[in-house]
């Protein structure tokens, strides 16, 4: 039987950065996958995917919006097929690249569906369905998440779709239903509305993606309310029903029509954990009523031969925050004084504008009765956010008032999802806002509204004055 | 009836502005200085902020409009007027970010019957300074009704068991806790089908009919799924507290060296701790701690990581229960910060002893004095004559605070671990007050139910091995005590008196002391005294 020191389960943005650590550091690992190709959720069926058509996306909508600057293209013509080999193309290099660094760095990779025999033993199944056993001192699980497809949507009709199904980019359907008003529903409904779907989002909550600052969601909903033809907010979906004429969902919500048919309906309520199927039962892991894998700040579980690592280990389910687990696992391993104290995960949203934000929200500081102030620079007064003709950016601090110390930062505008790499920094690093404000920015960047804003927290900002009250 | 807001002076000279954005909607709340919109005033942006509280009727501004001073830009329905007043908007329309769409959805807008209410029941404040328990067994399953002062479940914390008790009256439905589970306050217990006296049910009657129940309307989104919302941006640190103001990197150093970042004080703008300080705050432990042993572990650094033991031999592990955990890092610390000393000597109480057996056995009726018993009042009366012993020493600002009162901990060997119940007032009590109590705090500490106050407040504290055995120990001072009487086994011994052989029963004593308090010759006349007390007994009368 086949021994390994170490088995990484799964190989997304947690799992193979863990197999590449622990090879890096001399262990002998072997990886296990079962998908065609290694890469994960996040490069075949999501993160990467997504953005290579939210990058088309934004390039036609720009197209558009050229014309009020006088210069006017044509209506673009979309040739889909050429579209989704864009897309496949991308997910291909990258797929290809990880296969291309196990063997340089000697990380065995099996593709198989792997189901632990007990804590120390896993079932390989591989397409073909031959079967083996695979040994190990310890095992890294990283077998991720699914999109939540209730029952009563799963109507066997394949227009209605999951994420999955949406990146498979089978047509550009006229009239698309997404069910869902969180990151993927936007993002997604973003692709397609670019495309010439009429897209309707129908959120069950009071606002689209709940839990971020309506500071940042405000103006994204401006701009997603020009490009949706409806947004319908405390509004559910009671069901859908397969007809001829589309997928007839009925609706149930103020203002909304009770019946509206649909083309192709994309349901994007959530992920879950994927810890079914796969011989946890098996081992000493614990589970919370999720379903999520319990770990400690080590990553550890209740297994000691078993760590958890990625969305199977808990919330956030993003991909950065499973690569950075990976790290602590294999350090956990070798001994190293690595633990999750991570103070920012960034979130980032890749819609247009893109939000991002880190460390803790206003919301947040306000129910932990957390003492702060909050300040709003508008990017109205950012000469580069004129030029780019984008001024409905907002740029706002958290800060601790004593020290002025940097607990979060929030934006939305375009290329916010790079801007917050300076704020995870600050927070992490534990910078106050005098830091940030003295620290030079280049000109004319969207840089200089984090600069500004710590300027507004310290006195005034040089773009943008403030009335003192009183 | 709805309130005109116009548009303030927004700067000198200027007399109007261009809409750049709307920042409100109507059905939005806003409060004084909610900024409504931004406009562009010739060279800037200024941001307009609401004078009026309430619920935005109207907005009658758009971006792009030319809008001059007075002019309307939006109408409110002010709170507090005839329109019902709006909650906060936005707690009750953003679940947290983390939570699953179960508990988002749970707390508010109840799917019980009218005339009650779910509540998640979570764990109270149990004694000052305990912020973990261990649950030991609970009490209560799901189905069972419970009243206010129903015990959920019994948690052993640092020393003591405690019952934690409803304080609701209703119906247990989920149960969140088991044995052996190591909960925090503030984190769920119960859930408790709450019954409401009188009102009706709080809950607007909004969205959610049942979404607790997976089963019936198609609509409900199943429990289990994490809302997509938008990822959760924020990791809470490990106990709650804000996190100290360091660098990865920092913190990593902090960890290898086993050093509380919360205790450093951070040299960089605004108080961030460095590297440097780090290494700085090591140093300073190293050098500042009073020389011992020549041992390198002054309690900073992290312990070494064990060994496979199970390479030479056969092992079995066990969990430390709190009890010895608490005492471990308590011990630690006393052993680290206090410069002990330790005075022995030995007591003559051959008549002493003679006359308690003899006391004893006339009054079976009345509480059994033992020598502990007897030590208390003799320990008293020698505080008495030497104040500085029944003390607590500040290091940090050079003072040392002298108790008028004379509370005595007993140190009480348990299955479960060490633990010192404490007498209080020992100076006024006879000794056969003391020796009823002491039975009982005994009783109380096998059974574990002492609570957190029955061990706190001690000014001395006496350890008794007497019972199993040896002659001499060097018992640990018990901070922010400065002294402890550890008692051995008495054992006769031949003396000479008046030139004639004879037998007396010796009592060894062995008195540790914080030489920061005490100095030697003070405790030696303190033992002696206390010795001598023992002797000529009518001394503690």
């Amino acid at each position: 039987m086949k021994h390994a020191q170490l088995v990484v389960l799964g190989g997304g943005p947690g799992g193979y950065p863990a197999a590449f650590a622990a090879a890096d550091h001399g262990m002998n690992v072997v990886l296990v996958d079962e998908g065609k190709q290694p890469g994960g959720v996040c490069l075949n069926r999501g993160c990467i995917p997504s953005k290579a058509l939210l990058h088309v996306a934004k390039l036609i909508n720009e197209s558009r919006e050229s014309a009020e600057w006088g210069v006017t293209f044509q209506p673009p013509e979309i040739d889909i097929d050429k579209l989704r080999d864009f897309k496949n193309g991308v997910v291909g290099n990258l797929c290809g690249g990880i296969e291309g660094l196990c063997k340089q760095r000697g990380v065995e990779l099996i593709k198989a569906r792997g189901t632990f025999v007990d804590s120390t033993t896993l079932e390989l199944r591989s397409a073909d369905g031959q079967t083996s056993q695979l040994t190990f001192d310890h095992c890294i699980v990283a077998i991720g998440s699914i999109p939540t497809m209730p029952g009563f949507f799963d109507i066997g009709d394949d227009r209605v779709m999951d994420s999955t199904g949406a990146l498979e980019l089978k047509d550009v359907p006229s009239r698309l239903l997404v069910v869902g008003g969180g990151y993927i529903g936007l993002e997604m409904g973003s692709v397609y509305a670019a495309l010439g779907s009429e897209v309707t989002v129908v959120e069950m909550s009071a606002g689209i993606l709940p839990g971020a600052d309506r500071d940042l969601v405000n103006p994204l909903k401006k701009v997603l309310t020009e490009h949706f033809s409806a947004i319908h907010t405390n509004t559910k979906v009671a069901g859908l029903k397969a007809t001829d004429e589309g997928i007839v969902a009925s609706l149930e919500g103020d203002g909304v029509d009770p019946e509206m048919t649909f083309d192709r309906v994309l349901i994007s309520i959530g992920r879950r954990p994927n810890s079914a199927n796969c011989g946890l039962e098996n081992t000493s892991v614990e589970l919370d009523e999720r379903g999520f894998i319990k770990i400690d700040r080590n990553q550890r579980t209740a297994d000691p031969k078993l760590l958890a690592i990625g969305d199977i280990a808990g919330e956030p389910m993003l991909a950065h925050k499973a690569t950075r687990e990976a790290k602590i696992a294999v350090e956990t391993l070798l001994g190293e004084p690595a633990e999750f104290d991570n103070i920012a995960i960034p979130a980032v949203v890749f819609t247009d504008p893109e939000l991002a934000w880190c460390g803790i929200t206003e919301n947040e500081a306000k129910a932990q009765g957390i003492e702060y102030q909050a300040v709003r620079f508008p990017w109205a007064a950012s000469g580069r956010a004129q030029t780019l003709a984008r001024t409905e950016g907002v740029t706002k601090l958290i800060v601790e008032p004593r020290h002025q110390r940097v607990l979060g930062v929030g934006i939305v505008g375009p290329g916010a999802g790079e801007m917050i790499a300076e704020a995870v920094i600050a927070v992490e690093m534990g910078a106050t806002a005098r830091d940030l404000a003295d620290s030079i920015h280049a000109h004319p960047t969207l840089s200089e509204t984090v600069m500004e804003a710590a300027e507004s927290v310290i006195g005034q900002p040089t773009h943008f004055y403030r009335r003192k009250r009183g | 009836m709805a309130t005109e807001f116009k548009l303030p002076e927004v700067a000198e000279g200027v007399e109007s502005v261009d809409v750049v954005e709307v920042l409100v909607s109507p059905g939005d709340t806003v409060e004084q200085g909610t900024i409504i919109l931004e406009a562009e005033t010739g060279k800037s942006v200024a941001e307009i902020e609401c004078g009026l509280a309430g619920t935005v009727a109207e907005v009658l501004v758009s971006p792009g409009d030319s809008i001059g001073i007075g002019a309307t830009l939006i109408t409110v329905n002010e709170s507090g007027s005839s329109t019902p007043a709006v909650p906060p908007a936005e707690p009750a329309a953003e679940p947290e970010p983390a939570a699953a769409v179960e508990e988002a959805a749970a707390p508010e807008p109840a799917p019980a019957p009218a005339g009650s209410e779910t509540i998640d029941f979570t764990l109270p404040e149990v004694a000052e300074g305990v912020e973990q328990i261990d649950v030991v067994e609970v009490h209560v399953s799901v189905g069972d009704s419970v009243s206010v002062g129903t015990v959920i479940c019994e948690a052993e914390t640092g020393k003591s068991v405690a019952e934690i008790e409803s304080q609701h009256d209703g119906t247990i439905t989920a149960v969140h806790i088991a044995a052996g589970d190591s909960v925090s306050i503030g984190s769920k217990l119960v859930t408790i089908d709450a019954q409401v006296s009188g009102s009706a049910p709080a809950a607007p009657a909004a969205a959610a009919p049942s979404q607790a129940t997976p089963s019936p309307a198609p609509a409900a989104k199943p429990a289990a799924t994490s809302k997509p919302a938008a990822p959760n941006a924020s990791a809470t640190s490990a106990d709650g507290r804000a996190p100290a103001p360091a660098g990865p990197a920092t913190r990593r150093l902090a960890r290898k060296l086993g050093v509380d970042l919360y205790q450093v004080s951070g040299s960089a703008r605004g108080g961030r701790i460095t590297i440097e300080d780090v290494e700085a705050y090591v140093h300073g432990r190293m050098t500042s701690a009073a020389p011992s042993g020549g041992g390198m572990s002054l309690g900073i650094a992290a312990p070494q990581p064990l060994p496979d033991f199970s390479k030479f031999g056969p092992v079995e592990e066990e969990k430390l229960n709190k009890v010895y955990q608490a005492a471990a890092a308590n011990l630690s610390t006393a052993w680290i910060t206090i410069p002990h000393v330790t005075q022995h000597n030995l007591a003559d109480i051959t008549e002493l002893e003679a006359a308690r057996k003899r006391y004893v056995k006339d009054n079976s009726d009345k509480p059994k004095i033992t020598m502990t018993a007897i030590m208390i009042k003799a320990v008293v009366g020698a505080l008495r004559t030497f104040p500085r012993v029944n003390s607590s020493i500040d290091v940090e600002s050079g003072r040392l605070i002298l108790k008028k009162y004379y509370n005595i901990g007993v140190a009480v060997d348990t299955p479960n671990g060490l633990v010192v119940p404490v007498i209080r007032n020992c100076d006024q009590k006879n000794v056969l007050q003391v020796a009823a109590e002491l039975t009982e705090l005994a009783i109380k500490a096998r059974d574990r139910k002492l609570k957190p106050e029955d061990m706190q407040g001690a000014s001395f504290t006496i350890t008794n091995l007497g019972g199993i055995g040896g002659t001499y120990f060097t018992p640990i001072v018990n901070p922010p005590e400065v002294a402890i009487l550890g008692m051995s086994r008495g054992q006769k011994e031949l003396h000479l008196e008046d030139g004639k052989v004879v037998e007396r029963l010796m009592l060894p004593l062995s008195m540790s002391y914080d030489h920061r308090a005490i100095n030697g010759a003070d405790a030696a006349r303190f033992i002696v005294k206390l010795s001598g007390s023992l002797t000529n007994f009518f001394e503690l009368f």
